[in-house]
């Protein structure tokens, strides 16, 4: 088995279990050097540990850095204590700056364990290893469903303002345009609820209605030592990261 | 041995007046094929609907009479459905997954759903398709999955609705015919719930003909053809085949001069051999020439058009189309070629990764194509925003800024031309899928845009409202608008279209005049053999000029003459 590929064979479980670790680990520790670590370690694991795509991690820039860019903002400017500089009517101080650093990192590190998990999980085999762990297979599918319909939602989104800008070629004024935008989503949801009921009957008509008991999986996910081996190698890492330094 | 008792079935949908289906009484037993042929809103939705929830006890509305289930006991009770709208029914993101769904839901064992997966998976031509997404397949490959994730799961109840909508001519014929080779391998009833006479309902047990929620009758296909094929052809709202047109318009003539009629035979040599016996050609007449196209000037021109969807495999590459103006372009191609595609960016909807698109022979940016384009989607749902089918078309004129007069004016004689008087009061979604389309191209023809493509447009309709719909295209055309029709239908292609581009692998690789397109020297995969055509030739032209050919069964017949049988040896004598 070649190192990158220690991600992809560990079970969606552990990935899972990894995800909450460092998650619980970055909200622990107490100093930005820690964090650091933590983050070094994250992008160790996406770099060497995974074949992730890093275009596929720049999809998830907004995610990745929006909301802890807007926490460090946040945190900058309200903590009072010593002032370093001041940009206009705000006050940088040195208790600010490291409250920032530290809230804004624990975010990242979380929002990166996330979209690690993202990229080397395939989301079915993630429902399956529900499935095994004894969730019902409705609720299971549920999540599998709601993920599954955002693709899908996105496209007819796509698709029905493609229909309206065939429909008004040319941009129109404010009280049409805003009828235009009411109607849209009306149109939007009447036909997610279309595809959830159709869906649903297709589903049973092919024996979902039957069950868990007797279900079985075609690619079910397995449990593999690589799992088991990664997690404890990280759970040792990020707690020894937090006790040592 | 499995099958199916219906008996004095009625049932009204809640919060509705009428009934849908009034008093259906019919039992079949495996391994028999039962075809439901019937127009719009006939009730074959829902009876394929009623009888899915009645099996899986989700019953809604208000329901008298029995429907009862016999299963073999020593397989799984299901009962495998075909939606009309295949887009509504898949639950997973891969071509696998979702064909092995069933299978995991009946609890095979893994090893097993692999085998079944991939033998159906190639027996539907989907093989090498496992790991596409479905959200990359074109709407034939849908149609396709669809039944591979059916068939997998070895229904002992198998009912199609409209089987045949989405998919091209090669398709037509092969899924049908494997649907057909599952139904005599596993002894399955299949029951075929279809708005045309496919050719294998020819080839089935029964046919039944339903019409407002009542079955008219059923028996054989030959004895029903025999009883009502006359009233079937007069009253349009069942597609015939070609074949079947063709045996009631020579009866009908030769009832005219007191002739005996052909017997009813569904096979096309054994027809047309008595067709040679009892017709000759009658001498060309100046009224069958239509204009040829010449070198005629194109208004939209798709310069080496490459195209692909993010970092998917490429749709189109290297497409070159020249539109002919003022005529009816047909575009058209094997399920998956990029028609669909194309149209979106002759609509400006989409820009090409590489190429040009012309307008007038200057390059057109995406704002002006939009103003000059209008494209009714292949789903006509995504076009629909307002409360009612008129709310929808006066909808249109005020966002195009029309007097209220004028608009609500041409809002009714749209209606009207569309035949939709009677539904403007509906909601849009409420209506059949032939209606939907139908008031899509309603909200286009209020944006008198300068070209009109159409994706799909008889998909749903019956055959009077088809040829409703090819003359409103024809008056559209001789108004100045240019219209590009994607289509699969080729008897509405032979009869309406001017012009063929052929779509193949994601570049049109010839384009040419109707009907010469469809000489046999040049059928090709697409267009399969259009019997009016192929008898035509059988005449050898009947001494016309080369160019002509009839389109359609009408100009056939105004073509011939009937003679006493034995007089006419015209074909060995050719």
């Amino acid at each position: 088995m070649a190192i990158r590929d220690t991600l992809a064979k560990c079970d969606p479980i552990t990935k899972l279990l990894w995800v909450a670790n460092t998650s619980v680990v970055a909200a622990a520790m107490r100093s930005p050097l820690q964090l650091l670590f933590l983050v070094a370690s994250l992008i160790f694991c996406l770099l060497f540990l995974s074949r992730a795509n890093i275009l596929g991690i720049v999809k998830y820039w907004q995610i990745l850095l929006f909301v802890p860019t807007c926490l460090f903002a946040f945190h900058l400017f309200l903590h009072p204590g010593q002032e370093l500089f001041r940009i206009g009517f705000l006050a940088v101080t040195q208790e600010g700056l490291t409250a920032a650093s530290m809230h804004s990192l624990k975010l990242f590190c979380s929002i990166s364990a996330v979209v690690i998990f993202l990229l080397t999980t395939d989301i079915k085999s993630l429902i399956v290893s529900l499935i095994q762990m004894r969730v019902p297979v409705r609720f299971a599918y549920s999540i599998y469903l709601m993920l599954r319909f955002v693709p899908i939602m996105t496209v007819e989104a796509e698709t029905i303002l493609m229909a309206l800008r065939t429909r008004v070629p040319r941009k129109r004024s404010g009280s049409l345009w805003l009828l235009l935008w009411e109607r849209y989503l009306v149109t939007l949801v009447l036909m997610g609820v279309r595809r959830a009921e159709q869906a649903a009957l297709a589903m049973d008509a092919r024996g979902f209605s039957l069950g868990s008991k007797t279900r079985t999986f075609l690619d079910a996910p397995r449990w593999d030592r690589t799992g088991m081996y990664f997690f404890t190698a990280n759970l040792a890492l990020s707690w020894g990261i937090k006790s040592l330094l | 041995m499995s099958s199916l008792r219906v008996t004095n079935l009625r049932y009204a949908y809640l919060k509705r007046d009428k009934e849908a289906l009034r008093g259906l009484s019919f039992a079949i037993d495996s391994p028999s094929m039962l075809s439901i042929i019937g127009g719009n809103l006939a009730g074959k939705t829902t009876l394929a609907n009623i009888i899915i929830r009645k099996h899986l006890e989700q019953l809604e509305g208000i329901l008298s009479g029995t429907i009862e289930f016999v299963f073999d006991p020593s397989r799984s009770d299901v009962i495998g459905l075909l939606f009309e709208d295949v887009h509504w029914m898949f639950c997973n993101l891969h071509v696998e997954e979702e064909v092995a769904f069933g299978l995991e839901n009946l609890g095979v064992a893994p090893p097993d759903i692999r085998r079944r997966v991939t033998a159906t998976l190639e027996q539907t031509g989907l093989a090498g398709f496992e790991r596409r997404q479905l959200s990359t397949l074109s709407g034939g490959e849908m149609q396709k999955l669809a039944i591979a994730a059916v068939l997998a799961t070895e229904p002992q109840i198998l009912i199609t609705d409209d089987l045949l909508s989405n998919l091209d001519v090669v398709s037509s014929r092969v899924l049908p015919e494997l649907l057909g080779q599952y139904r005599r391998h596993s002894g399955c009833l299949w029951i075929d719930l279809s708005r045309r006479w496919a050719t294998h309902s020819s080839a089935g047990d029964r046919v039944a003909l339903l019409k407002a929620g009542t079955l008219l009758d059923h028996g054989p296909p030959a004895k029903i053809f025999e009883q009502l094929g006359d009233r079937l052809v007069a009253d349009g709202d069942v597609e015939l085949p070609e074949l079947l047109e063709m045996l009631s318009a020579a009866n009908q003539a030769l009832a005219l001069r007191n002739l005996p009629k052909l017997p009813v035979t569904f096979e096309r040599a054994q027809l047309f051999d008595a067709m040679t016996r009892r017709y000759r050609p009658r001498p060309p007449s100046n009224s069958q020439s239509r204009a040829p196209i010449g070198n005629e000037k194109s208004s939209l021109d798709i310069d080496n058009v490459s195209f692909q969807y993010g970092r998917g495999s490429p749709v189109l590459t290297n497409c070159s189309l020249a539109v002919i103006a003022n005529r009816i372009n047909i575009l058209a191609g094997r399920n998956g070629s990029g028609k669909s595609t194309l149209v979106k960016i002759c609509a400006g909807l989409l820009k090409p990764n590489r190429g040009r698109v012309l307008w007038q022979n200057s390059p057109a940016s995406q704002r002006l194509l939009r103003e000059k384009v209008c494209l009714v989607f292949q789903n006509p749902e995504y076009h629909f925003l307002a409360d009612t089918a008129f709310e929808e078309l006066y909808l249109t004129g005020r966002l195009l800024s029309l007097p209220d007069t004028e608009n609500t004016k041409q809002v009714e004689w749209i209606l009207a031309r569309l035949g939709l008087e009677s539904r403007a009061g509906i909601s849009p979604f409420a209506l059949t899928s032939g209606e939907k389309r139908r008031l899509a191209i309603g909200i286009a023809l209020v944006r008198k845009a300068e070209i009109l493509i159409v994706d799909e447009p008889t998909l749903g309709q019956d055959k009077s409202q088809s040829r409703m719909l090819g003359l409103l295209f024809k008056q559209l055309a001789s108004e100045d608008t240019t219209l590009i029709l994607v289509s699969h239908d080729r008897r509405f292609i032979f009869e309406h279209g001017d012009v063929l581009h052929l779509l193949q692998g994601g570049r049109v690789t010839c384009s040419g005049a109707i009907p010469g397109f469809f000489a046999s020297s040049s059928q090709s995969d697409f267009s399969g053999q259009s019997d009016v055509m192929a008898f035509w030739e059988r005449m050898g032209n009947g001494n016309h000029a080369v160019e002509y050919a009839p389109r359609s069964t009408q100009e056939l017949f105004q073509s011939l003459e009937p003679v006493p049988d034995g007089y006419s040896r015209y074909a060995s004598q050719v």
